[in-house]
């Protein structure tokens, strides 16, 4: 059966990878090759590099970074930032990238999925859809959510499965930052609008939030940034509170935390002192391949 | 032995790269027939489009070196994803295209199976063996491959060595002989897919080049 994916979004900003809040304010966190090493590590299903300036900034995400972070991942990297023809996603392919991101491009140049989908195929091309919520509907931003479009976020996401794309990453502005869970009513509207496979960002908080979030719409996966990226083995502990709540994901690092005690919101419960005190001289010998 | 990666300008080679090199093998890319003819190991990656790869093939001057390295030398071949599906007779994906009829199969779009299946098929899915083969010797019922296309191989019974579920059974590697592919990316499985990989060398007699790779865990 395919599984849920969890994944790790890294946010670039002047080289760092960054903390966003509301798409406004950014708080240093790390180099991005090092988060990508550690999502890595403790098993992302799949990460997304984002270079959040570089559209702004008239320039692509830098070939070099791309292949700092491909060098240390062995799951599927996906790439976006001021890609905007055909030779910027070959160049970046090239740098180390699986899997293209494409967003204030697609609003500018209907016509480079098309091109890009003939060239490297559909399963190649993930559309990132930034939207904020408008009456009961929500509506499409362009320019790192700074320009409203005022289309609905069906008709965009039908006009991209229509031109090509292969994956839709839904971004919920109004949520980015917050940590009180995904915009679910966004997420059910979407996966009925089209047949593509589609990704939640935006709210991850707390592990509950995945469960709330795959309960409620029939997304392929759920992405965060900032929720990860302060807690040791964040995404294997979201995982195995997941998989106990019944929800079908890859948890085969090896840390499993599958037989731990969750409390409140999917946090992990305290040990008792005796368990790590048994711990306390175990062997960990690196695995052999 | 030689190992050599295929470079026709179809996507990241680079993964594939990675991967080999990380357990310790002396790899090269190479985009010539001579790169081919020489190599005792062919790895062929590939994302894209099946028509636009053939196309390529065929301007780089590759199609004979493949063919020979296959059919007439039998030496081991390792197809990753679009280059397990080139390995069919034809592909329907945009448009009708020949491939290189190693395997009595073809090349169809995962939307003609009917059911409500959301397209491209991507993600991690486990694997169930069908026939006996080195590569998934050791694959539980809960390893998992991560998968990313829009196409399917549908090939001869005999040749497929595992299957994975997405709408019902579908061919995710591939065994004949020396030629051994997956729809899946080894290179993108984390510690799984590198544990194939080296399966897959030990399988075709690729000396171990040093110690074991050894991964920390954390």
């Amino acid at each position: 059966m395919l599984k849920r994916r969890i994944i790790a979004v890294v946010l670039v900003h002047r080289g760092h990878a960054v903390q966003s809040i509301g798409f406004r304010r950014y708080l240093p966190v790390s180099d991005p090759a090092i988060s990508v090493e550690f999502f890595n590590a403790w098993g992302a299903d799949e990460i997304v590099l984002l270079d959040i300036r570089a559209s702004r900034e008239g320039r692509r995400i830098p070939g070099e970074l791309v292949t700092a972070a491909a060098n240390r991942c062995f799951a599927p990297l996906t790439v976006g930032g001021g890609l905007w023809s055909v030779e910027d996603i070959r160049a970046t392919l090239e740098a180390g990238a699986d899997k293209i991101v494409l967003n204030t491009a697609v609003l500018a140049d209907p016509a480079l999925i098309p091109a890009a989908a003939d060239r490297f195929g559909s399963q190649c091309l993930v559309a990132s859809v930034d939207v904020r919520r408008d009456g009961g509907g929500y509506t499409v931003f362009a320019d790192s959510g700074r320009v409203d479009t005022g289309r609905p976020v069906v008709d965009h996401a039908r006009g991209l499965e229509d031109a090509g794309v292969g994956e839709i990453l839904l971004n919920a502005i109004d949520r980015d930052g917050r940590k009180d869970g995904f915009e679910l009513d966004l997420y059910r509207m979407a996966v009925e609008a089209v047949s593509i496979p589609v990704i939640a960002l935006g709210g991850a908080g707390e592990p509950a939030h995945f469960v709330e979030l795959f309960d409620a719409a029939d997304v392929s996966a759920a992405a965060a940034a900032n929720f990860f990226n302060f807690t040791e083995h964040s995404i294997t502990i979201a995982k195995a509170f997941l998989r106990r709540q019944g929800i079908d994901v890859r948890l085969d690092s090896h840390a499993r935390y599958d037989d731990n005690e969750f409390g409140a919101g999917g946090r992990l419960a305290r040990r008792t002192d005796d368990y790590l005190q048994a711990q306390f001289w175990e062997d960990h010998p690196p695995e052999e391949i | 032995m030689l190992i050599r990666i295929v470079d026709y300008g179809m996507g990241n080679l680079r993964s594939v790269y990675n991967a080999v090199r990380f357990l310790g093998y002396d790899v090269r890319i190479g985009d010539d027939a001579d790169t081919v003819a020489a190599a005792d190991v062919v790895v062929l990656p590939g994302v894209g489009a099946f028509g636009q790869a053939m196309e390529n093939i065929h301007r780089l001057g590759l199609y004979d070196a493949l063919d020979e390295h296959v059919r007439s030398k039998g030496k081991p071949f390792f197809g990753i994803c679009l280059g397990m599906q080139l390995a069919a007779r034809s592909s329907g994906e945009r448009g009708a295209h020949a491939g290189f009829g190693w395997i009595d199969g073809d090349v169809v779009s995962l939307a003609d199976r009917g059911a409500p299946l959301r397209v491209p098929h991507v993600g991690w899915n486990t694997l169930r063996p069908v026939t006996p083969s080195p590569l998934t010797e050791d694959v539980q019922p809960s390893t998992s491959f991560y998968f990313d296309h829009s196409f399917e191989l549908r090939c001869d019974a005999r040749y497929t060595a595992a299957v994975c579920d997405y709408g019902g059974d579908l061919v995710a590697a591939i065994r004949k002989d020396n030629l051994f592919a997956t729809q899946f990316h080894p290179e993108k499985s984390q510690s799984s897919g590198l544990r194939l990989l080296r399966r897959f060398f030990d399988a075709v007699g690729v000396p171990r080049p040093r110690p074991n790779q050894r991964i920390v865990r954390c």
